[in-house]
Formats: structure tokens, sequence, C-alpha cells
């Protein structure tokens, strides 16, 4: 059979070593050179069999001679301290790009790690706010009373109309839990106040609010929702709203 | 070309790092020694010849332009070693038809080539008696023939990769390949 120009490019072909386009023509040629398509088939069924002639075990100890006459021209062996020196060297002075995130994520974790250790500052607790800004029973008046029921009644509104799910962030912020907390303080003087005047329908009101403002108060995130819902039907239940407005429409 | 993994200590080599070039010689030595050993076929010949080549490689580092990759530079000293070594024995072999054509003292037992894979005892002799006899085959084949087939077949090395290796162009590698595997074939079902 007469040889064909293109048959070495049977090799490649095997080997799938050829670009789209060659392989392409190539396969169209196939398909009308007979000569061709006889040595693809010997070649395809020859290479797999040398292919596998590869895998020959290379026995060591032919070979100890020339491993050691490298080691002794080339690369005498190492002390510890300078296998460490060379790995270091390789780790910092000439790193890979891989090697070079790793360092930069590194630096960055501890870099966060200090900067939480060093400057993060914990939040001044509420209740020492609260000492810096001491409500005098001194100053407990008739006003004072006013201002705290209205101030009770915008609370317990907000509250009301609060979905738990959306404001859990707001209802369970240091800021809100201050207002709560000032509320409740002035709930006790107001309490007092209440009594001196002999006004026994204040007194249970502000009893009520204190009930509420507790619950308020003793709030913590997992148990937000379920606080706010009870407070919320609490409020709904007792009438507390109306019951704060006939009071202050009725005049201390 | 693709991105010489060396090219690192290749650089260092060339500024005269003595113990970068070593990192390079560690990385290649079995593969040189493979090389050399399929090319030559016992392993007193491919011991001088990889040795050689790294000897010849420090010498010439420095004129190395680094238009192919350290490995297929070092291959290619290899190979054309190797060549030059078949020739000469070719010739030495036709001066004294007595000698041996190989050193007998460097023969492997058949069970010390047998690959450590799970075959059992059986297939191991049976594929490490074909490993040898298209070993001793190949030994037949012209130097060029047998360098592209050993690199393509026991080096899993492209056509591009071997052409840059044996200095010339794909067309001949193909053309090496495809013969060498063709006549290999037949001489294989001859001796089965």
């Amino acid at each position: 059979m007469k040889e064909c120009p293109q048959q070495n490019l049977i090799v490649d072909y095997v080997f799938r070593e050829l670009d789209t386009k060659t392989k392409t023509e190539f396969e169209a040629h196939l398909k009308s050179c007979q000569s061709c398509q006889q040595q693809l088939r010997e070649f395809k069924a020859a290479a797999p069999v040398f292919q596998k002639a590869r895998r020959i075990h290379h026995p060591k100890r032919p070979a100890q001679n020339y491993y050691k006459t490298l080691k002794e021209n080339f690369y005498p062996s190492m002390s510890l301290a300078q296998r460490i020196h060379e790995w270091a060297a390789d780790f910092f002075l000439t790193p890979s790009i891989a090697m070079r995130v790793a360092q930069a994520v590194a630096m960055l974790v501890v870099g966060v790690f200090l900067g939480r250790f060093l400057f993060f500052q914990e939040p001044i607790p509420v209740a020492v706010k609260n000492e810096t800004s001491p409500i005098l029973a001194a100053n407990v008046s008739d006003q004072f009373l006013r201002h705290y029921l209205q101030e009770t009644e915008m609370i317990l509104l907000d509250v009301a109309n609060t979905n738990p799910a959306e404001d859990r962030q707001i209802l369970s912020s240091v800021k809100q839990l201050a207002i709560y907390r000032q509320l409740m303080q002035k709930t006790i003087l107001c309490r007092e106040h209440a009594e001196e005047l002999n006004d026994d329908v204040l007194a249970n009101l502000i009893n009520e609010i204190e009930l509420i403002l507790l619950d308020l108060c003793n709030t913590e995130d997992e148990n937000l929702i379920e606080t706010l819902q009870n407070v919320r039907r609490q409020i709904k239940d007792s009438h507390i709203l109306l019951e704060i407005n006939s009071v202050e429409s009725r005049g201390i | 070309m693709k991105k010489d993994p060396d090219a690192k200590l290749v650089k260092k080599a060339k500024m005269g790092d003595s113990k970068a070039f070593g990192r390079l010689v560690r990385r290649y030595q079995k593969k040189a020694l493979y090389l050399a050993y399929d090319m030559v076929g016992n392993y007193t010949d491919a011991q001088d010849i990889a040795q050689n080549a790294f000897f010849q490689a420090f010498k010439n580092i420095r004129s190395f332009q680094e238009k192919s990759t350290f490995s297929t530079w070092l291959y290619r000293i290899i190979a054309n070693a190797a060549i030059d070594f078949q020739r000469s024995k070719k010739r030495r072999q036709a001066s004294s038809l007595n000698q041996p054509a190989y050193d007998e003292d460097q023969q492997i037992e058949v069970m010390d080539t047998l690959p450590e894979t799970g075959y059992s005892v059986a297939e191991k002799i049976e594929r490490a008696d074909l490993s040898r006899l298209i070993r001793e085959l190949a030994e037949q084949l012209p130097p060029q023939q047998r360098a592209a087939f050993v690199l393509k077949y026991f080096h899993e090395k492209t056509t591009a990769e071997i052409a840059e290796i044996l200095s010339c162009d794909s067309v001949t590698v193909r053309g090496h390949i495809l013969r060498a595997t063709l006549k290999l074939r037949k001489k294989l079902k001859d001796e089965r």
C-alpha cells in the first residue's frame, strides 16, 4: 500500500495532541484514506502495550554509586540549621504567590486579633450610666409625674406597635434598655409620690406600669420575641394606655 | 513555551549558587537516570551518562538561554549523550563481533523488576517479561527512533517536547514514533 503523507499525524491523533482544526481535517481525511485507516488500527493496537512497558520498577541497588557521586559533588549533606535557613529563605525571601497570599491572610488574622485585644472597649454598663445621672427624690413633683406618665405612654405605645421580628436590634439595644431602666427608677419615685398624694388609682397604675417595665428591663436577646409578645398582650389586656390617658386628662 | 517550574533555581544557579544547582540535581537525578537507562539499556552506562549530563549542565548553566525549560535542556543533554553512546557502541560491536551486546554484570533479576502494584505474581511476571522484551526489542531501533520512542512511551513527553529535546521538527518526531511503534509491534508479534 502506498504511504500517505499525512500518516504521521496518526501519532498525535492517538495521543490527543492535535488542535481541533487539524483533528477535524484529519478525521475527514481518514474516512477516505485506506492506508491511514490501516496504520491507525495497527498503531492503536500497539500503543497501549508499549505504554504499559513504561511501568518498570527500577531497583536502587545498581544506582547507589550514582546517587552517592551526585550527592558528594552537588548537594553535600546539610546540618539542621542549614536546612532551616534554606527553608526560611524560601519562605520569606522568595515566596511563591500562594505563599504570599497565605502570609497576607495570616497577617490579617493576627492584626484583627491584636486589634480586638488592644483597642476594643466594652460598652459602658447601663447601670453605671444610670448612676451618673441619679434622679433625686427631692426633684419629684406633680410635673415630674406628668412627664413620667407621658414618657411611659410613648414607650408603651412604641412597644405595642413594634414588630419584634423587624425591630429586634432596636429593642435589645443598650440605649433602649437604659431608657427602660431609667423609667423604672422614675417609677419607684413616682409611686412614692402617688402614695404621698393618697392617689390609689395613680398608685395602682404605676404598679401596673412597673410590672411591664420590669419585663422590658429583663429582656434578653434569647427571649426577646417571647417577652415582647407577652408585654404587648399585657398592654392590650390591661388597657393601660387608656388608663394613663384617663389619669392624664383627669389631672394630678 | 510553558512556564518553567525550575526558573528560580536556574537563575540562582546561573549566578553561581551551587546549592540551587544541587536542588535541581536532587529534583532530576532519578528521571535522568531512568531516561539514560531507557536509552542505553544498562545501569553502568546509564549512570555514567546521567552523571556526566549533570556535570555538563553545571559547567554550561550560564550559557543556558532558557528558551526551553531546564528539564528539556537536561533531557537534551542526556539524549544526545545516549545517542552518541549507542552509535559508538555499534561501531565498537562492528569492530569486535565477539563482544557481548550488554554488560552481563548489570543484568537485573526478573523478580527485581517487578512493579510493586496490586497485580498477582503471575501477572507481575507477565508484565515484567513483556516490559523486558519491549525494552530489548527497542534496543534494535536506530538511536534517534529509540530516543523518540522512549520519550513518548516511557517518559510521556508530547511530540513538541520530544522535538525540542531531540532538536528536530515535529514531523520527524512523529515519523520516528510511528515507524518505531509499527516496527516493534511486528517484532513483538514474531517473538510471541
